[in-house]
């Protein structure tokens, strides 16, 4: 499959949203010191090549419902940047030594270095959301902020349920709770609110948001299973990350949630096991085992299925959230960004 | 543990995708096959569903508490807001300088739903009509507004969040209401707003959520109508409710 023909008009539009929202976020970083160190990085994770779709999804949506990108633009960055932000702890929360094909800030300077790189976004993401007041005023200001920070809740709170998982080697879990972690750490900040908040600012606010939940939701978690997907099958140099990494790293895919339910005793033993030792002695011998086990199982094909299905039941939703918009290119695309969530093979 | 079935879903391997020179074409095949798919009883999209809406309904709970929170940046500010305000900007860090910013912005754009809490001080809680108190807060008294405009014959509930931020348990209380009014000396009963629950106790530093309910009467004619809820054996806690009848 060769994504950038079958996929062309929407990484084409991901490419225009992208080039307008690094130009906001770079002109938020201070010139000034302290740059080696703190200024100069931030742009590290944005610049690489990630497909700009937080930023991409909420300056579509305002576009979709009348609104300019220029009143949309501030947000795109902010939430752009309390992604990358996000990205930058998550590398050293999983001692990740790659991120889309390059080392870590974590891996290339310090854990101490890039916390605090990362800590820098987050406020560089609020002083974009302040500049919000003289553009939308007041009450829309506050509206995003409010969406904002319901977004970047969900995520740590996402974030803490895996973490707990991982921690305490948690191995009964259902097809529910992947579902509800997976809502909270990506659904709501990669898709459900950056299109409430696009519409919001499209709309000054008269848009019912809540239109958009289940649209963003099942894009969400397709976007997300396809992500572990190709972490397990993807090709190294497309994806940017190690291969495999989830399993090296006992991540509660919904691969491994499958595998885990529908195993025998025996297998399941020792996976917990496995599951059980530090990330540094774990032996490549298990990790390969295991996904033998998840190709045996047909947890691949499981979680392929459950993309497809979910994806489907977006496009459905696709039609309730933004049906009653007038066609145009950026409605075109969040409409065929949906098949694109399943079928990117990066 | 929910255990997962076997073989919920042929795999996606068995599915034939369409494919055509035209990437048009190609992408409504595409579309055409998933809607097929959704079309299914889906077990994981029913159960998405499902947890999207109890999270929903979590949410509720924690806009509430975000509200309690305005509670207290109303406190510092009243004390006298522009002085605060210049002293953390003379001495503070730029990243303080910006989060006070956007409290500002929050207190300014959302001082209504800021009143909807009210605290109770310490003076209050000596409750009794015979204790002698102290004439209210310069904040003056607490404004619940009714957001949207209601019809007549319509109900609305609001949730009224009471903080006891004295070291003492409260009385068990409850609150009655007087008639509402408008400019144009129209009434509505007091019969018509009632307080859910009806007597409540709030232990020293929690708070406590009452909800009331007003029912607007058929026939009532549309304007501003305002009116006072007032705590019994608590003489300083006491709200002006305003609402919009459309």
């Amino acid at each position: 499959m060769t994504a950038p023909r079958r996929f062309a008009y929407v990484e084409t539009m991901l490419e225009r949203y992208k080039a307008a929202t690094m130009e906001t976020l770079l002109a938020l970083l201070p010139q000034k010191e302290p740059r080696r160190y703190l200024y100069d990085l931030i742009p590290s994770y944005p610049l690489r090549s990630g497909k700009g779709l937080r930023p991409g999804l909420c300056l579509a949506t305002c576009g979709a419902f009348g609104g300019p990108t220029e009143r949309a633009i501030r947000t795109a960055a902010a939430i752009e940047l309390f992604h990358n932000a996000f990205l930058v702890h998550d590398d050293i929360e999983d001692g990740s030594e790659y991120r889309r094909g390059a080392p870590t800030l974590n891996t290339a300077y310090s854990a101490a270095i890039a916390v605090n790189v990362g800590d820098a976004m987050n406020v560089l993401s609020l002083q974009a959301l302040m500049e919000n007041l003289e553009y939308l005023g007041p009450q829309l200001t506050w509206r995003v902020f409010c969406e904002i920070e319901h977004m970047v809740r969900q995520s740590v709170e996402g974030q803490a349920m895996e973490l707990g998982w991982v921690h305490e080697n948690v191995c009964d879990l259902s097809e529910d709770d992947y579902l509800r972690m997976t809502l909270k750490k990506t659904c709501w900040y990669t898709c459900i609110h950056p299109i409430r908040i696009g519409s919001l600012i499209a709309t000054a606010g008269a848009v019912d948001p809540e239109r958009f939940n289940r649209f963003g939701y099942y894009m969400g978690a397709a976007f997300q299973i396809q992500d572990d997907i190709l972490n397990l099958v993807g090709e190294e140099a497309k994806y940017g990350k190690e291969i495999g990494g989830d399993i090296w790293e006992g991540k509660r895919t919904l691969m491994l949630i499958h595998l885990l339910n529908v195993c025998n005793a025996r297998e399941k033993i020792r996976i917990q096991r496995f599951l059980a030792v530090p990330r540094a002695r774990r032996s490549v011998n298990e990790v390969r085992w295991i996904f033998e086990c998840m190709q045996v199982y047909g947890s691949i094909d499981f979680a392929r299925s459950a993309a497809r299905q979910l994806a489907g039941a977006a496009l459905r939703e696709f039609v309730v959230a933004f049906g009653d918009q007038p066609d145009n290119e950026h409605k075109r695309f969040v409409g065929e960004l949906v098949l694109y969530m399943i079928e990117r093979d990066l | 543990m929910t255990q997962l079935p076997e073989n919920q879903q042929a795999p996606a391997t068995e599915r034939a995708v369409p494919v055509s020179n035209e990437e048009k074409t190609r992408t409504s095949g595409q579309l055409d096959m998933l809607l097929g798919v959704a079309d299914t009883t889906s077990r994981i999209v029913q159960r998405a569903a499902s947890i999207l809406e109890e999270e929903l309904a979590s949410g509720i709970v924690a806009a509430r508490q975000i509200e309690q929170r305005f509670v207290d940046v109303e406190k510092v500010r009243s004390r006298d807001p522009q002085e605060v305000m210049q002293r953390f900007r003379r001495d503070a860090h730029e990243v303080v300088d910006i989060l006070i910013d956007l409290v500002s912005v929050a207190t300014t754009s959302l001082s209504g739903l800021a009143q909807r809490a009210i605290t109770i001080s310490a003076d209050a809680v000596g409750g009794g009509a015979g204790s002698a108190k102290p004439a209210p807060s310069a904040g003056g008294i607490p404004a619940l507004t009714i957001p949207q405009p209601i019809k007549p014959g319509e109900r609305v509930e609001v949730p009224m969040t009471l903080e006891n931020d004295s070291d003492r348990t409260t009385e068990m209380f409850r609150f009655i209401s007087s008639d509402l009014i408008n400019p144009d000396g129209e009434r509505i009963p007091a019969q018509q707003i009632t307080f859910v629950p009806d007597t409540i106790t709030i232990e020293p530093h929690k708070s406590a959520t009452i909800t009331v309910s007003i029912v607007v009467p058929e026939g009532a004619p549309s304007g501003v109508y305002s009116g006072l809820l007032q705590a019994t054996r608590l003489n300083q806690l006491r709200a002006v409710v305003t609402l919009q009848v459309a």
